[in-house]
């Protein structure tokens, strides 16, 4: 009979494990500590990262790096090493990066966050890209007393009161801002009077035409004509924009990822009743790689938003891209900034809370690194100057840009406003 | 209550039920109709260009669904592969469509660099439909149906993904050449040039591979093994061979349509071809598997209705009609097995399973 | 050709070497794919042993010794000498894995001339001069290349003198290996894991790769492990037969003591983690039973099984969410569960109801068909109302019994490991029911089942319902698990991936379906910096365990009767032509599939 053998296979194997895990020591994980050389740790509900002598300073990052959106996810990625780069090394250690892959799915956000929280050494965690694995990673980084910086999470439920998860915080504007925006530009700028809508089914693109739509009829007395959706993968746009043109509205505004952006970008020039009218995007596709698929003839003349980043000084220009494109190549989209400035202003934050032992080791206690972070303000970085409130909204007041795209395939900022998060709302 | 009262009292119900299933969906089809014409919004050259825009597409469906039509009536097996085989063709081909962009050659001799393109992709496609049939599915040709559906699903994925290490995740635009772009009028209704392209191409295609298989020995041979096997071999067809051929027509089909595809959406990417694929396999079912009229039939059909039912039959109130295209799509196919389960140019018998 | 091939054989006696070097040129190609496909570039930023050798070049390392152990192979009753040869000649052998071998470095040396000439990544984008460097040991090209061939013929030569050792050496042989590369692929992992057991790590790990000392400690205990426990398995098995049936009784109830206490405290075990990887493996292993049923004991090719998943999930969002769309309704979570349940249960017959009649591929795809239409309409503006549409449904609470509450993973494993149990007890249970009795006639076929009376309507639906009950707990459990749903995670690839351990597991069988959930779901997490080739290693898997071992990795006794292969079935097809049969063969060791 084969049933028994089996079983007592299982059975051995589990009186084994049992058994160590009897004897195994209690390997680490939160719960406040005494750090080596009579230093306490300040933090009594979280505890302290208790970094060696010779030990690294961990951060994790948690983003997109798998799948088609993976671009996107790798530039932050990239951006926050560049920051890494740049600043050496934190009170006389090193930094180092762990690199996780959230894969823009809820469970994916999950996952990736228990795989770092689990380990005792992150200080802090990068991420996430997309705001749909954002939001259970920030509730499993909160639950722990890790500290997570969105580089590019834009949904505003993330922020909002009602459910804003204490340990989280982001650099990216709110979707709240950047529709805003560009209901404003829009409206005053290209002179609409009516628009069109297209999402893709994900929370960012519709999350911000929801707000470009309420701002474009509340505020400046325009008409939305239609509100269309796509499936990420469609390929054939002709129909639904065959539909939309129908109703002749003077600006589209479809805030989609590349490979969509640019197929709808490529169709709308062929749709006869759209030649009047005005194509606009979003971040997601403000990336040399959109002009690429669309092709510049399509894509010369249209209007993508996003962070404003051309003016802000030359350190942007003459430091961060030339290092960036050295070990990276050309940036697949603008979110790098973000990153760089979340990771730096982390690692200021690290500095500053961090508590020294005697023989060389840090203690950094979570709670009070997290205070020193949601304090910042008036920080000075690519994207802007940074201040965060108490929601984690640390770009509240944002400058956004509208760039046309020229017929070389460039971006050229033509419009900027700054808003305010608070007016916005 | 016996056997026989219970099988009387069966049939009737479900004769009521279809009948009743039939009235519904006529009394919703014209009420969604006539509120859309109704709420005037969309004039009649717009339906015009839904109708079109559908054909091209279904045209494209059509080649696709033949090569799951062809392979699917001699091993009674799902290509769920297919579509990688058509990807594969049009994104290599892509490479070469760029190089001939950066040249020069391909505005300049528009119908030559599109004859490369399409000897290229079809090529491709037609090595990997090949090396598909060799590797996967050939050890496997006496299993029980479900093992070679999974392993069609697996080499799927693992044909998507390979393309995608190989050639990179992102969205390609595909160069079109300038005097194929834009605008003509036939009869009065603007169509753009690459969907006349397709659709003549298509129609070639499917007339061509018509006579193929009706005159020619190989198609000959084709259709023996496709009705029997073993009489097939008794009557001294090479069947290995027949079947290695009808894996490579099928994968010269899909890279052709490949190429076209290319050039009315403009883009490739590595997971193009899993949707077509799966929308071709549909109209295939739709048309009556087995059938090649009936799967050129069943894509035309799938791609005007996809085009069409979402500002035809959802009647205005519904927001972003557009969103439940596929939804429709899959409803109809539902439908159409209901009513007729071997599809339009099957029998109207249930079929055995 | 011919001449030469023979001589050949004369020469190398049992092995042909027209086999080895056909299995040379495949190996070349499997070397050159993995090349194009980057693998190796990726392996590579690991290391096996610390310092010295990167993955990736055990990658090629790897591939060199197996095509050289398989070209080495002693055929069986070789058809080209004049009576099969006994022992295997050690000449023979040695020089088939060598020439394996060396064609595979062959073709990996042209592969490099060529890509060192012709700029091949503006194409393939992981052609990078990393990957020729690797693939030339750090050396210039043309000597890069003369050394791949010399060092696949001594690899290969190496990996066919496997076949020289006695046979109980070589599984422990393979063994050892196997846990080398275990060790190091998982080092992160397994570091922790030994930390903790007060094994002084250092020895073993210097950094992510392994030491030599640690390479050979791992490679030496594993061995020797693997040696001792063929031998006294036997002498232990058959001990534990001749007890008497109480002593029997009584070592498989202590037995069963122990697993329950290691299901009890495995969270502890695993940590966080961990904990969070087999709650989600239970997530599948719950949904692996329901299809199941559904395919297994039934036989109907669902593939759009993620329907059942979404509507759990969604059902519970509505019913308990305090933020669900159409209002708050706060259902407590135990109160809801029955209720989706029921629903679920209700929406298989439905979904069921209108494709009855349906021959089995037809079936697939409109069950692919309502999969989509279920993921289209929970996303969709048009129901957003209801469902969130792109938003989603937010702040799923945690269940909770009295004062305590699910919240974290170690937690919420409980429910999900109960729930598990269950549902695996009453599939058991049905399966050896009448109903279970009447699926599987079912399943043989139709007709002959209908007209020995049994009413094929009425079990269709049964087990359409039975399979949405259970894979809605999938849902369910998710929801509150990740406190949060969008619609992006209810995609094809899911009812895909289902599948596919069912069908890996072996279908039909409920333990199947465990490992298969472990294997499919489990591993990729524990794998996730190789995340990108997750889809590529999925396909490769299903597509080498159809061809080598369809029935599966544990098989029901029943469906291995059905489906049982030989290995060479492969080789045996090529000359014939396989004719299809609907109904499977029941005679036991049909060498023919089917």
């Amino acid at each position: 009979m084969r049933k028994p053998k089996w079983v007592v296979q299982i059975a051995i194997l589990s009186s084994v494990l049992l058994l160590s895990a009897a004897c195994a020591r209690d390997s680490g994980g939160g719960g406040g500590a005494s750090g080596g050389g009579g230093a306490e740790c300040p933090d009594s509900e979280f505890g302290c990262v208790e970094v060696g002598a010779d030990d690294p300073i961990t951060l994790g990052t948690l983003l997109v790096i798998t799948g088609p959106n993976s671009s996107l996810g790798l530039d932050s990625q990239y951006g926050a090493q560049i920051a890494v780069d740049m600043r050496g090394d934190v009170l006389g250690h090193e930094i180092e990066l762990v690199n996780e892959d959230e894969g823009c799915v809820a469970e994916g956000g999950q996952t990736g966050a228990q795989s770092l929280v689990s380990d005792p050494q992150i200080v802090a965690v990068i991420g996430t890209s997309c705001s749909s694995a954002g939001v259970p990673a920030a509730e499993i980084t909160s639950e722990k007393g890790v500290l997570m910086v969105s580089p590019s999470n834009t949904a505003p439920d993330l922020t909002d009161p009602a459910t804003h998860q204490p340990f989280y915080a982001r650099t990216a504007h709110n979707d709240l801002v950047q529709g805003a925006a560009m209901a404003q530009f829009a409206a005053e700028e290209a002179k609409a009077k009516s628009a069109a809508t297209i999402h893709d089914g994900s929370p960012y693109a519709d999350g911000l035409q929801t707000v470009f739509s309420e701002k474009f009829e509340s505020e400046y007395g325009g008409t939305i004509t239609t509100q269309e959706a796509i499936g990420v993968g469609d390929k054939d746009f002709k129909p639904v924009l065959t539909s939309i043109a129908a109703k002749k509205p003077d600006y589209l505004y479809y805030p989609v990822f590349i490979p969509e952006g640019a197929g709808i970008t490529q169709q709308a020039r062929q749709t006869a009743g759209l030649a009047d009218t005005d194509l606009a995007g979003s971040d997601g596709m403000l990336s040399p790689d959109f002009v690429e698929a669309a092709d510049k003839d399509n894509t010369a003349g249209m209007f993508l938003s996003g962070p404003d980043l051309e003016f802000k000084g030359s350190f942007y220009q003459k430091e961060f891209l030339p290092a960036y494109k050295k070990k990276f190549g050309d940036p697949a989209s603008v979110f790098h900034a973000h990153a760089f400035d979340a990771t730096n202003m982390v690692l200021d934050a690290i500095e500053e809370v961090a508590v020294e032992t005697d023989d060389g080791g840090l203690l950094i206690p979570r709670t009070q690194l997290r205070d020193a972070f949601f304090d910042t303000s008036g920080y000075k970085g690519i994207v802007g100057t940074l201040t965060c409130d108490e929601n984690g909204d640390c770009n509240p007041t944002t400058t956004i840009a509208v760039n046309e795209v020229t017929p070389a395939g460039a971006f050229k900022p033509t419009f900027s406003v700054t808003l305010d998060l608070e007016e916005a709302k | 209550m016996g056997g026989m009262q219970r099988a009387m009292l069966r049939l009737p119900i479900r004769q009521i039920f279809l009948v009743v299933l039939a009235i519904l969906l006529a009394v919703g089809l014209f009420l969604g109709i006539r509120s859309n014409l109704q709420a005037g919004i969309l004039s009649g050259a717009d339906y015009r260009s839904f109708v079109i825009d559908g054909i091209a597409r279904g045209a494209l469906y059509a080649v696709i669904a033949v090569g799951y039509t062809l392979v699917y009536g001699i091993l009674f097996l799902i290509n769920f592969a297919h579509g990688e085989v058509f990807m594969s063709g049009a994104f290599t081909s892509f490479f070469v469509a760029r190089t001939l962009s950066q040249t020069g050659f391909l505005n300049e001799n528009p119908l030559l660099s599109v004859l490369i393109l399409l000897v290229v992709s079809m090529a491709v496609s037609t090595i990997t439909a090949v090396l598909l049939e060799r590797i996967a599915y050939r050890p496997l040709r006496g299993a029980p149906r479900l093992i070679p559906l999974i392993t069609a699903i697996g080499a799927s994925l693992f044909l998507q993904n390979t393309f995608r290490a190989f050639y990179g995740a992102n969205t390609r635009g595909y160069p079109v050449p300038e005097s194929l772009q834009g605008r003509m009028d036939v009869f009065g209704i603007p169509i753009l040039r690459t969907q006349i392209i397709v659709i003549i191409g298509a129609a070639l295609l499917m007339v061509g591979l018509y006579f193929f298989i009706e005159r020619t020995k190989t198609g000959r041979s084709m259709r023996a093994v496709g009705e029997d096997r073993e009489i097939a071999a008794l009557m001294g067809i090479n069947v290995d061979r027949v079947i290695v051929q009808t894996f490579a027509i099928g994968g010269m089909l899909a890279g052709a349509a490949g190429v076209l595809w290319a050039l009315v959406f403009s883009q490739v990417d590595f997971f193009m071809g899993f949707f077509p694929g799966i929308k071709a396999f549909t109209a295939a079912v739709l048309g009556g598997i087995g059938n090649i009229v009936g799967a050129g039939l069943g894509g035309l059909l799938l791609g005007v209705l996809e085009s069409l039912a979402p500002y035809l039959f959802i009647s205005p109130s519904v927001p972003s009609p557009n969103q439940l295209t596929d939804a429709i799509a899959f409803t109809i196919l539902v439908l159409i097995l209901i009513f007729r389960p071997g599809g339009i140019l099957g029998s109207s018998d249930e079929e055995k399973a | 050709m011919v001449r030469a091939l023979r001589l050949g054989d004369q020469i190398f006696g049992g092995a042909t070497t027209r086999r080895a070097v056909r299995w040379g040129l495949i190996g070349g190609a499997v070397a050159v794919y993995l090349a194009l496909v980057g693998l190796i570039q990726r392996f590579q930023t690991r290391d096996v042993i610390s310092g010295l050798i990167g993955l990736g070049s055990t990658l090629l390392l790897i591939v060199a010794v197996a095509f050289g152990y398989t070209a080495g192979k002693p055929d069986p009753g070789s058809s080209t000498g004049p009576e099969p040869s006994r022992a295997p000649q050690p000449g023979g052998v040695v020089s088939a894995g060598a020439v394996a071998g060396g064609l595979t470095g062959a073709v990996t040396a042209i592969f490099l001339l060529f890509a060192s000439v012709v700029r091949l990544q503006s194409v393939f984008i992981s052609v990078s001069d990393e990957l020729l460097d690797t693939l030339a040991f750090g050396q210039p090209a043309p000597l890069g290349a003369v050394l791949l061939v010399v060092a696949g013929a001594l690899l290969g030569a190496l990996g066919a003198c496997a076949h020289l050792l006695p046979p109980r050496f070589r599984s422990p042989l393979f063994g050892g290996l196997a846990a080398v590369l275990i060790f190091a692929l998982f080092s992160s992992l397994l570091r922790q894991i030994l930390f903790s057991l007060y094994i002084p790590t250092a020895l073993i790990y210097s950094g992510d790769a392994l030491t030599i000392t640690g390479l050979v400690i791992v490679l030496v205990l594993t061995a020797v492990c693997i040696y001792l426990w063929k031998e006294k398995r036997q002498v232990a098995g058959r001990r534990l037969e001749a007890l008497p049936d109480q002593r029997r009784r009584l070592v498989r109830l202590v037995a069963l003591f122990f697993l329950v206490a290691l299901l009890l405290y495995l969270p502890q075990i695993l940590g966080i983690f961990l904990s969070e990887i087999v709650g989600t493996i239970g997530l599948f292993v719950l949904m692996g039973i329901g299809l199941n049923i559904v395919v297994g004991y039934a036989g109907l090719l669902d593939l759009g099984y993620v329907a059942f998943f979404a509507i759990g999930a969604y059902s519970t969002a509505i019913l308990i969410s305090p933020s669900a769309p159409a209002g708050s309704i706060g259902m407590n979570f135990w109160v809801a569960l029955p209720l989706v349940v029921l629903f679920a249960a209700f929406c298989g017959v439905l979904i069921g109801a209108p494709v009855l009649r349906l021959r089995g591929d037809y079936l697939a795809i409109v069950t692919l068909g309502f999969g989509e239409i279920i993921r289209i309409l929970v996303i969709s503006n048009a129901l957003a109302w209801l469902t969130g549409g792109a938003q989603g449904i937010l702040s799923i609470p945690d269940p909770a019994i009295g004062g305590l509450v699910f919240d974290d993973s170690q937690t919420i494993y409980y429910p999900i490991v109960i729930a598990c149990l269950v549902v695996a007890f009453v599939s058991a249970r049905l399966e050896n029911s009448r109903v279970g009795r009447a699926w599987n006639a079912m399943r043989e076929d139709e007709s002959v089942a209908e007209a020995m009376g049994i009413s094929i309507i009425r079990y269709k639906l049964l087990a359409f319902a039975m399979g949405a009950a259970v894979g809605s707990l999938g849902g369910i459990f998710f929801a509150v698990k990740i406190g949060s749903i969008f619609a992006n995670s209810f995609s094809l690839l899911i009812s895909i991936q289902i599948l596919s351990l069912v069908v890996l597991g072996g279908m039909g069988s409920i333990r199947g379906v465990i490992v298969g959930a472990a294997v499919l779901v489990g591993l990729p997490e524990l794998l996730r910096e190789f995340a990108e080739y997750r889809l590529l290693f999925y396909g490769a898997t299903l597509v080498a365990i159809m061809l080598l071992k369809p029935q599966g990795l544990l098989p029901s006794e029943r469906r291995r009767r059905e489906l049982a292969t030989d290995e060479d079935v492969g080789d045996q097809h090529e000359a014939r032509t396989g004719q299809e049969s609907g109904a499977p063969v029941l005679a036991g060791g049909a060498k023919e599939a089917g």
